[in-house]
């Protein structure tokens, strides 16, 4: 092993980390917002709803990430449907499609986390919010959602680490992200150990990091 | 659209089907072996304090890196790492490892962190007061593990088991980029030869998706089965 | 007729003593250059040709087929003194490896979906035609480095497959392509409906020095007098014309240098 490879190669790996970050950041967004919707579409009392949701989320958690960023590239463009309609535009660019994918796979893990917060949730409380006359939208924000928040952070706090992890499969779509770029190296110069470790340093760091910011919004909720 | 997933010459059928015994055969030997070194890495934790920071170690990077990471590294890097180690024994031949071997070598890591982290939690679970009774008896710690603790450990350890084996059914997918010819790897060569992408994944994903959600009912039973057990 | 027979006799029965064997390894995916039929045997031009090297340096073949990423290593290691997989013969390889004289020639050359880039006779033109382009290219392979270093105003997609690069081709998420002329013949005929057109000149190694001085045999690099022996079957062979048939075998055209 060449040591002093690691030092040439993180510097060259971080040029992937704004790519990695960005896909993580859009597929929370989109993870969240879908969640919270196919968490709604759950509770309504319409059973046809609830059964869309039901099995979008059973068939997303279900099958591989790979299957499904491969259905999304190289797959939708098979109909002509797609490739004429306003998405095509978007669904052209390979980052806008692991955006997508990941955001899609996440909001069907988020929505769970979501459901389980809110199972976890006091039913008395909700009682007495209502018993002192919040509004249902004040007692949304007061009561529900801090509480939610509060008891949700752990499990989604993997959740994000499972996101950054799936990031690295935007590499196999041509995106050079950190995954992508420690390829890149390992190839050209015949030093895959040494790429590649290099970029399991840069991926902890991140987990460090991430892991680090949830601890504090999780004690700065507590009080 | 039926000929292309026929069997024989004209259709994928029989890649497919192949490839799909390669990735249970992948699941299965990873999942049986990735277990039984997760068990024994919770063991190992408990053997002092260096150990324990080691299987920590051990644990927080296998989890915190990404599953294609570990996969290319050692699909790619090991080969290197070995010959070199094996160079520096004096051994100069060439060793020759086959894809499948790295690759369900790199998802038995994987799943030996994840299914340490499970061991660990269920073992928490099971007082300690036990294994003093047992021991108060002339029990060994062999025979009060296996008989005492085991038993207990694995019941409460079986969702998140299930969980570990379906993670790792899914992971196998990944295995398709060092040209494994798993079920992936074959839908991907299908799609690219027939140019009909689309539709080969989503059967890909569908056979993942029955085995996934087959896997669950198992689980489900399992559980059951054993509770009705704990309870009588 | 009996007497040649008997001759040929008498050598089989002497060559066990001191036959030659040699070991020659290839990663046989990569057709027509080499890959696994039916049958389950390995076949294509670089078999034939390592066969007819065999043949005339009166040794006996054993053949290795492993993956491509292994074979420097396995070279290095003294596990074969062989490897033939066309590995073309760039300046990176020479410092780890020995090469023969190159017994065949990779024409490489731009393509597209369609016509859109017209005729482009000289290097000018196609600087300014692939300007601001995605083209996209194998990773890892030769064509990566080239387009980095000649043609740095372009925007380079690696992909890890030539079929996925003609998907994207076809789907117009790429402008153009760089890969092996005999590449493009073959994807063309397997997708007719990706329209598929090679344009420019052929890339050549005098111009792009990264492609290599053409297609070789590799050995140790201490193999010296193995090294002339493969030369002289190589000259021989090319003068006689049987790489240039094999070429047309598997090629459809001639590739040898």
């Amino acid at each position: 092993m060449e040591w002093h490879l690691f030092l040439d190669y993180i510097p060259k790996l971080l040029l992937g980390v704004p790519i990695t970050l960005g896909l993580l950041a859009g597929a929370l967004v989109l993870g969240v917002t879908l969640g919270a919707g196919l968490c709604y579409m759950r509770t309504t009392k319409v059973p046809v709803l609830g059964w869309i949701a039901t099995g979008y989320i059973s068939l997303f958690r279900g099958t591989p990430l790979l299957v499904q960023l491969f259905a999304i590239y190289f797959g939708l463009g098979q109909f002509e449907i797609i490739r004429e309609s306003f998405a095509w535009p978007l669904l052209r660019e390979a980052w806008f499609c692991a955006f997508l994918t990941l955001g899609l796979n996440s909001a069907a893990f988020t929505s769970e986390i979501i459901r389980g917060g809110l199972l976890g949730l006091e039913k008395g409380q909700l009682e007495a919010a209502k018993a002192f006359g919040f509004s249902n939208w004040n007692n949304l924000r007061f009561i529900i959602l801090p509480q939610l928040l509060r008891i949700s952070i752990p499990s989604y706090s993997n959740e994000i680490i499972l996101v950054l992890k799936g990031t690295s499969l935007a590499s196999t779509i041509s995106l050079l992200e950190i995954t992508g770029l420690a390829k890149k190296l390992a190839s050209k110069n015949f030093t895959p150990f040494e790429a590649f470790i290099s970029a399991g340093i840069v991926y902890l760091v991140i987990v460090f990091v991430l892991t680090f910011l949830m601890r504090q919004l999780e004690r700065r909720l507590e009080h | 659209m039926i000929e292309l997933f026929s069997f024989g010459d004209a259709g994928w059928g029989d890649e497919l089907a192949r490839g799909l015994a390669t990735t249970l055969i992948l699941a299965v030997v990873c999942f049986a072996t990735g277990t039984l070194i997760g068990l024994m890495l919770m063991l190992l934790r408990r053997r002092g304090r260096f150990s324990r920071m080691l299987v920590e170690l051990y644990v927080t990077v296998l989890r915190g890196v990404p599953e294609l990471l570990v996969i290319y590294l050692f699909f790619f890097g090991t080969g290197i790492f070995v010959r070199n180690v094996a160079a520096s024994f004096g051994y100069t031949d060439y060793i020759n490892l086959s894809g499948f071997f790295l690759a369900a070598l790199a998802l038995t890591c994987i799943t030996a962190a994840y299914s340490a982290e499970v061991f660990r939690g269920a073992a928490r679970s099971i007082p300690t007061g036990q294994a003093e009774a047992a021991r108060a008896f002339g029990f060994t710690p062999v025979k009060t593990f296996r008989l005492i603790e085991l038993p207990q450990l694995l019941v409460v350890a079986l969702p998140g088991l299930g969980n570990i084996w379906l993670i790792l059914l899914k992971d196998t997918a990944l295995v398709s980029l060092t040209s494994v010819a798993e079920l992936m790897r074959q839908s991907s060569v299908a799609a690219g030869a027939t140019f009909r992408p689309f539709t080969f994944y989503a059967v890909a994903a569908l056979i993942y998706f029955i085995i996934s959600m087959l896997s669950e009912r198992a689980v489900l039973l399992a559980e059951r089965r054993v509770a009705i057990v704990e309870k009588s | 007729m009996l007497k040649q027979l008997i001759f040929m006799a008498a050598i089989a029965m002497a060559m066990p003593a001191n036959a030659e064997t040699l070991r020659l390894a290839t990663s046989a995916d990569y057709p027509p250059w080499e890959s696994v039929n039916s049958a389950g045997d390995i076949e294509g031009f670089d078999i034939d040709v390592g066969n007819a090297i065999c043949a005339k340096i009166k040794a006996e073949c054993v053949w290795t087929n492993q993956a491509y990423d292994g074979l420097l290593p396995a070279l290095e290691a003294g596990q074969y003194d062989v490897i033939i997989s066309a590995i073309s013969i760039t300046d990176e390889r020479k410092k780890r490896i020995g090469f023969s004289a190159p017994y065949a020639q990779a024409p490489s050359s731009f393509g597209a979906s369609g016509d859109t880039f017209g005729d482009i006779k000289d290097r000018a033109k196609l600087d300014a035609a692939l300007t601001g382009k995605t083209v996209g290219v194998q990773g890892a392979s030769i064509f990566e480095g080239l387009m980095e270093n000649q043609f740095p105003n372009t925007k380079i997609k690696t992909y890890e497959r030539a079929d996925q690069i003609v998907a994207d081709l076809a789907l117009g998420r790429l402008d153009a392509a760089l890969m092996e002329t005999s590449s493009w013949t073959s994807m063309s005929e397997a997708n007719t409906s990706a329209n598929l057109k090679t344009f420019g000149p052929q890339l050549t190694f005098e111009e792009y020095p990264e492609l290599g001085e053409g297609i070789g045999l590799g050995f140790q690099k201490d193999k010296a007098k193995l090294k002339s022996r493969v030369d002289t079957a190589i000259a021989e062979l090319l003068a006689d014309g049987t790489i240039a048939q094999f070429s047309q075998t598997w090629f459809g055209f001639d590739s040898t240098p």
